[in-house]
């Protein structure tokens, strides 16, 4: 068996002038994996998601990602251009605030048509079809395609943004704490919502959150972040069951809540 | 031919966050096993069996030493190996039978026994007649199969524990008590069970505390006395 | 000259440099080349930037044609052809095939425009993105980069909700397989003479300083989809006047009672098939 890594990362570093961002960051991404991020707030959770999804120019390190059609590039050497390519179909990033990845002004499934516009799909009915589809995987109502989603209830917002992004069928999915906003039942439904899919599709996904049952639920490994580094990693129910670290040990015992 | 090999485990568990006490829990393992065995893990309570079970699993990590597994020619050390081989493997080749059933929440029982199948691209349209003659077997009825199981009792918990993992087609199996909370009748049939799977050439580790069963389908002991650490 | 002006109203540097920007956006169809504007003796939106493009191409022999939605007489129209009379002491034209210089707002004459012809339009907004992005840094980016599928997301938003796309002029259009342009608010009627036009097309935005060009023999495509394709409007009536059923008709009201009546937008055109059928 061999499974194909997509993403290499080197000791990757940012600074925010003076103030450590993340450091010295290693880890790989192989094909179908999912990746956990856990941290307290401030940890580096989020600087390392936007370094690795082109948001922010690190301050040192390396990032090898390989290409669908073969071969592996130098990711921070890209040009803008080629960025902005990734970012609009072959990876996609769903933000913690859907409004942040959606546009309000366009109709649910225009927002959908956009990503796959973006891989040049110039057939109006299979941009309908494709909406309506995806829709359905993230359990929304397909009859409500040609709605604005300014109104949306924040969890179906949520759902529309995830759907967009897997339509265009990305390589890697980048979520930044996807049910952060939302209420507890809510995030709930949202999660069993990801899961179903994740289980139906071999995505690859980097999921970033301070919540320990939405890593246990999600995530097959981990990075645990304290401070800018990386105290611990691992299968996730490894690390989790038996930590190694003070840090992970008091983050899974009940003493710290995050 | 052997399918497991122990070097030189150990296991010992450091409480970071309580003054740094050192469990010292297993010592200096060496052992093999091989295809087609039945070994019984046996000691007393807290010496470690589980510990031992889930370090075979990679759900615990050995303090140090080797643990490797053979599948066909390949070798592979889950203590040192990359987590995607650590799921690959769990998903085609160790099935675990944990002490408490794990699930994820909202998923309903049949669903949870499909997904085995579905994980070793084994489900087929013949798969849902097999999963409800095993769920009907193990006396879970029919009413409770669209539910989750989270809700179920005990016994009923440890019975989806099972058909979920005895439905599907591994070629090693660790059983952490898998009848300890099931009444006379369900303990023969998943003694039944069991020996179907020996049949077949499965390799399995079983924690069973009733000499009775031991002996009905065990081929060999592993006492974790001689593991113990002489500073304990 | 009697009028105390430079030929063509524009000094001689200021030509100069349009003729620059001109050449640079032959080069590069479809982009929009900023350009240091001159303030004219007319407010913007009058065609100020048409203006500064014709002033600074027109030649003493050049025969000018101006057209405001068709017709050589409206206000708008007179007035810059004689502005232009005034200051270059030139020919003007109401004939389309006798121009050898046009310059339009609205509207692409009806009869095919020859290689030895520019046509010059007024631009009001250069930017077919702008309603879309807000952010000029944006925008010339998705330009740069060709990211244009916010474009195609705005026909498919009328056609989910109108069943067709419902857009009548300033209809989006792709440049040599390149550059998204703004055709100016000329009715898609005509978008598809823009297609390997004879002509040389230059663009000219007053208020917004650019200029754009399209090559003589450029491909021009609409923007649509596989299964909706591109359509021109049509009508069921003909030319009240010259009895045209294949030129754009404008619709007016010809009594209290509402009752309606088709005519030639492009009343030279209209003129000219009144005088062939008689
Ligand atoms: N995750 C853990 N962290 C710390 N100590 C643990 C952990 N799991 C087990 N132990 C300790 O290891 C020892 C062996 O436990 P266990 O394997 O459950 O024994 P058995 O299954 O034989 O009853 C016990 O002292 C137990 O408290
Ligand atoms: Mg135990
Ligand atoms: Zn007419």
């Amino acid at each position: 068996m061999n499974i194909k890594k997509i993403m290499h990362v080197e000791n990757l570093t940012h600074f925010y002038g003076s103030q450590i961002g993340c450091e010295d960051i290693n880890f790989d991404l192989y094909k179908g994996e999912i990746l956990g991020i856990v941290g307290e707030s401030g940890s580096g959770k989020s600087t390392l998601l936007k370094c690795l999804s082109g948001e922010i120019y690190p301050s040192s390190g390396k990032i090898n990602i390989s290409l669908e059609q073969g071969g592996v590039k130098d990711f921070l050497s890209l040009p803008e251009q080629e960025k902005r390519q990734l970012m609009r179909s072959m990876w996609g990033i769903v933000h913690q605030n859907p409004r942040d990845g959606l546009n309000l002004r366009i109709s649910a499934g225009g927002n959908i048509a956009e990503r796959l516009l973006n891989v040049s799909e110039k057939n109006y009915s299979h941009l309908r079809n494709t909406g309506k589809y995806w829709m359905e995987k993230t359990e929304m109502d397909s009859d409500r395609i040609d709605e604005f989603p300014i109104g949306f209830s924040g969890g179906m917002q949520q759902r529309l943004q995830i759907s967009k992004i897997l339509s265009s069928n990305p390589q890697i999915v980048f979520m930044d704490e996807p049910t952060g906003g939302l209420d507890v039942s809510v995030q709930a439904k949202i999660l069993d919502t990801i899961k179903s899919i994740v289980r139906d599709i071999n995505v690859t996904m980097i999921i970033v959150t301070h919540d320990l049952a939405v890593v246990r639920f999600l995530t097959d490994k981990l990075l645990v972040m304290k401070d800018g580094i990386v105290v611990e990693t691992g299968l996730t129910d490894r690390v989790l069951d038996d930590p190694q670290h003070s840090y992970t040990q008091l983050l899974t015992s009940s003493i710290l809540q995050v | 031919m052997k399918i497991i090999e122990l070097k030189n485990v150990n296991k010992k568990f450091i409480l970071h966050n309580q003054k740094g006490t050192v469990l010292n829990v297993l010592n200096n393992i060496n052992l093999e096993i091989k295809t087609g065995e039945c070994i019984a893990l046996v000691g007393k309570s807290g010496i470690g069996k589980s510990t031992f079970l889930k370090m075979l699993y990679g759900n615990y990590l050995p303090s140090s030493g080797e643990i490797n597994i053979y599948n066909n020619n390949n070798k592979i050390n889950i203590v040192n190996s990359l987590e995607h081989q650590i799921i690959n493997l769990r998903k085609y080749f160790i099935g675990y039978v944990s002490q408490f059933l794990r699930v994820l929440p909202r998923v309903p029982t049949i669903e949870i026994v499909s997904d085995t199948l579905k994980q070793q691209s084994l489900f087929d349209e013949h798969s849902l007649i097999k999963i409800k003659k095993l769920l009907s077997e193990l006396n879970i009825q029919e009413s409770m199969w669209n539910l989750s199981p989270l809700t179920f009792s005990g016994g009923e918990q440890q019975r989806v524990n099972l058909a979920k993992t005895l439905i599907g087609n591994y070629s090693i199996l660790l059983l952490d008590e898998p009848t300890a909370s099931l009444d006379d009748i369900n303990k023969s049939i998943v003694i039944d069970m069991i020996k179907s799977k020996l049949k077949k050439n499965v390799t399995i580790i079983v924690i069973v505390h009733d000499n009775k069963i031991r002996n009905e389908i065990c081929t060999r002991e592993i006492n974790l006395e001689k593991y113990i650490p002489n500073d304990n | 000259m009697k009028t105390g002006f430079n030929f063509a109203y524009l000094d001689e540097a200021t030509k100069r440099m349009i003729r620059r920007k001109i050449l640079k956006a032959v080069c590069i169809p479809g982009y929009q080349c900023p350009f240091g504007g001159r303030e004219m003796p007319l407010a913007y939106g009058w065609g100020t930037g048409g203006i500064q493009v014709t002033a600074s191409i027109i030649g003493k022999e050049d025969i000018l044609k101006v057209i405001d939605q068709g017709a050589d007489d409206t206000t708008n129209a007179v007035s810059i052809k004689n502005f232009f009379k005034r200051v270059c002491n030139i020919m003007t034209t109401d004939k389309t095939a006798e121009a050898s210089l046009i310059q339009t707002r609205h509207r692409i004459p009806e009869t095919t425009l020859n290689k030895d012809q520019i046509i010059v339009y007024q631009v009001p907004q250069p930017e077919p993105l702008r309603k879309l992005e807000p952010k000029e840094k944006e925008t010339r980016k998705l330009h740069a980069y060709k990211e244009y599928a916010l474009m195609h997301v705005k026909l498919y938003e009328e056609i989910s909700q109108f069943g067709s796309v419902i857009k009548t002029w300033a209809y989006p259009v792709e440049t040599n397989n390149r550059y998204i342009t703004d055709p100016t608010p000329i009715p898609k009627f005509d978008n598809p003479k823009m297609n390997n036009m004879e002509a040389l097309q230059l663009f000219g935005a007053g208020r917004e300083k650019r200029i754009y060009a399209i090559p003589p023999y450029t491909k021009v495509k609409s923007l649509d989809f596989d299964d909706h394709p591109f359509e021109i409007q049509t009508w069921d009536e003909c030319c009240s006047i010259c009895g045209s059923t294949k030129s754009y008709l404008d619709e007016i009201i010809i009594n209290n009672e509402g009752e309606k009546n088709f005519i030639c937008s492009d009343t030279d055109f209209c003129n000219s098939n009144l005088e062939k059928n008689k």
